[in-house]
């Protein structure tokens, strides 16, 4: 049992990562990434490739790097790579695009990426992926498999702190601000000569980089990695969380990982199974995770604990709508 | 499910246009419109939207099991017309959609539910202030679509002999790139998008893998909203959106 609960505490401070770093781009910056999760697989990925050294089953196992560097430069390589393919996909999806369409192209190219990668063996295994990741450190530690569970459990939480602190840190810092300006009025912001297509992509790269820092953790801890792992879902489950935590607070983004990831999405796995039907507990957390973005929004857009507005004249101003229109009409565009 | 019942494509194609446009009615009046009702931003709707799909997809496969299922289409009899070989099947789908594109070229042009949805359309503003009930053509927007998208489910589900509840999801981008390619809000742009982008992915699908054939069409669909987002036919060329 208490293997299970520090199993799982591990699989939520990575999750919290992943959500801290899409808090970024979807809550500070209003740029809704749909394919999230394709920067945690490039993080997972290359990470892994940069440790797991030669294929030792040649014949079922494919995959490029073939590096057997240690864990810290394996992980730095994770997060930069990551990092470069956010850079890429920003500068082409942020050119010149409305929000929606932003939306439907990061989706549409973290599709690309996801085929192309599931279909071709020799680029990371194909639907086979990655196996027999080696546990960092765990040469150097004489440690039972069960204290580096703990070891790996302590490694996380490290790791959050670390990134909970750097981002709260750039929530007040000038960039953070001006990217809530960005969000809020785009124009505005022009006003003010911010160069909004720069700042978005900063955004979008730093997210990122924490979305491939997650990665790397998440492949490290599984010790296997293939396209099951980061199917367009991953992405709503992480959405699920930073809504229902509070869009834009990052404590609420660990907090909703923590209510989802950690308590919401292991209880359905208990619900018996229905007999004949061994997807529902699966589809179950589907259906629940869409309610919960559709009640969340509708009754209390700013979920749990809601952005912090300190220095604001209108403190119960709700991020997600337009306060600065009076009784605004339906600002839909004509398609 | 209505082949159950009976087994005759043109009550299963009346049937999918009746649930599924009443389906749609229905959640525009319950989930969309109040959203609509307090401003809330484009991307919080597409968001719901999202949300919307995650949940009636996972539904179903709850209800009515991940696995894929399979119709009892009527024996196929392959008949040619020059290099081109059709079955009954395909007749019948190239048949509905004529139908379907007559009729909404009938219903955009000449009743006053297809002109005000076009006004709608150019500006809600205007639109609201010439006296047109806003909602009420929102409303019937999503039962039109909604309808016309039960048609093509059902169709679907005819021509290829099985469906699945990830069938909507393959081809919720694919229909996206048709519309995109053809012109978003131009009717007969759409129609034009859709016969190019079916005869490019299946032409390149036939060359690369098949499974590329989505690929394929989500890369035309990326490359056309960054080089030409009016569409490929629009004169004015390149247009920000």
């Amino acid at each position: 049992m208490i293997d299970y609960i520090v199993s799982a505490l591990t699989l939520v401070s990575i999750f919290a990562i992943l959500a801290l770093g899409l808090n970024i781009q979807w809550g500070w910056s209003g740029m809704l990434n749909l394919t999230f999760i394709t920067f945690a697989a490039v993080g997972a990925y290359v990470s892994a490739g940069f440790d797991l050294g030669p294929p030792v089953y040649a014949h079922q196992q494919t995959y490029i790097i073939q590096l057997s560097t240690p864990f810290p430069v394996a992980l730095l390589a994770g997060t930069l790579a990551a990092g470069i393919a956010g850079g890429i996909v920003g500068a082409i999806a942020l050119r010149r695009l409305r929000s929606d369409y932003f939306a439907i192209v990061t989706l549409s190219i973290g599709l690309v990426i996801y085929q192309v990668v599931a279909q071709n063996r020799g680029i990371f295994g194909g639907q086979v992926g990655l196996f027999g990741i080696p546990q960092p450190f765990a040469d150097l530690l004489p440690l039972t498999p069960q204290q580096y569970m703990y070891f790996y459990l302590a490694m996380c939480l490290v790791a959050l702190l670390a990134v909970y602190l750097l981002v709260r840190h750039m929530f007040g810092s000038p960039f953070g601000r001006t990217m809530r300006a960005i969000r809020d009025d785009e124009l505005a912001a022009q006003a003010f000569a911010r160069p909004v297509f720069w700042f978005k992509l900063r955004a979008f790269v730093f997210g990122s980089l924490i979305a491939g820092f997650g990665g790397a953790l998440l492949s490290h801890f599984v010790g296997a990695f293939n396209p099951a792992g980061w199917t367009p879902g991953e992405t709503f489950v992480l959405y699920t969380a930073i809504f229902l935590g509070g869009t834009g607070n990052n404590l609420g983004s660990i907090l909703g990982t923590l209510i989802f990831v950690g308590i919401i999405s292991e209880v359905t796995r208990y619900i018996p199974p229905i007999p004949g039907n061994p997807d529902a507990n699966e589809a179950l957390r589907g259906v629940v995770a869409g309610l919960i973005i559709i009640l969340v929004l509708r009754y209390r857009p700013q979920g749990i604990l809601g952005e912090p507005r300190d220095n604001d004249a209108k403190r119960d101003s709700q991020a997600g709508t337009d306060t600065y229109l009076p009784a605004a009409p339906a600002v839909a565009q004509p398609t | 499910m209505a082949q159950y019942l009976t087994n005759n494509v043109f009550v299963d194609v009346l049937v999918g246009a009746i649930v599924v446009g009443a389906a749609a009615w229905l959640i525009n009046r319950t989930i969309i419109e109040p959203f609509n009702r307090r401003g809330a931003k484009v991307t919080v709707l597409f968001v719901v939207t999202i949300a919307l799909s995650l949940m009636i997809q996972n539904a179903i496969i709850v209800f009515f099991g991940g696995t894929t299922h399979s119709l009892v289409v009527p024996s196929e009899t392959v008949s040619q017309v020059g290099p081109f070989l059709f079955t009954a099947a395909d007749m019948i789908v190239m048949a509905v959609a004529v139908a379907i594109m007559l009729a909404v070229h009938v219903i955009l042009r000449y009743t006053t539910f297809g002109k005000s949805q076009r006004a709608v359309a150019d500006s809600r503003e205007l639109a609201s202030v010439t006296g047109i009930n806003m909602p009420r053509v929102v409303a019937l927007t999503w039962l039109m679509a909604g309808a016309i998208a039960g048609i093509a489910g059902a169709v679907i589900a005819f021509q290829g002999g099985t469906f699945s509840p990830l069938t909507g999801y393959t081809f919720l981008l694919v229909t996206f790139a048709a519309a995109v390619a053809g012109g978003l809000g131009r009717p007969y742009g759409a129609m034009i998008g859709a016969v190019i982008l079916g005869l490019v992915t299946e032409v390149g699908g036939a060359y690369l893998a098949s499974s590329y054939k989505q690929v394929i069409a989500v890369g035309i669909l990326v490359v056309v909203l960054l080089i030409r987002p009016s569409g490929l036919f629009d004169a004015r060329g390149r247009t920000t959106i």
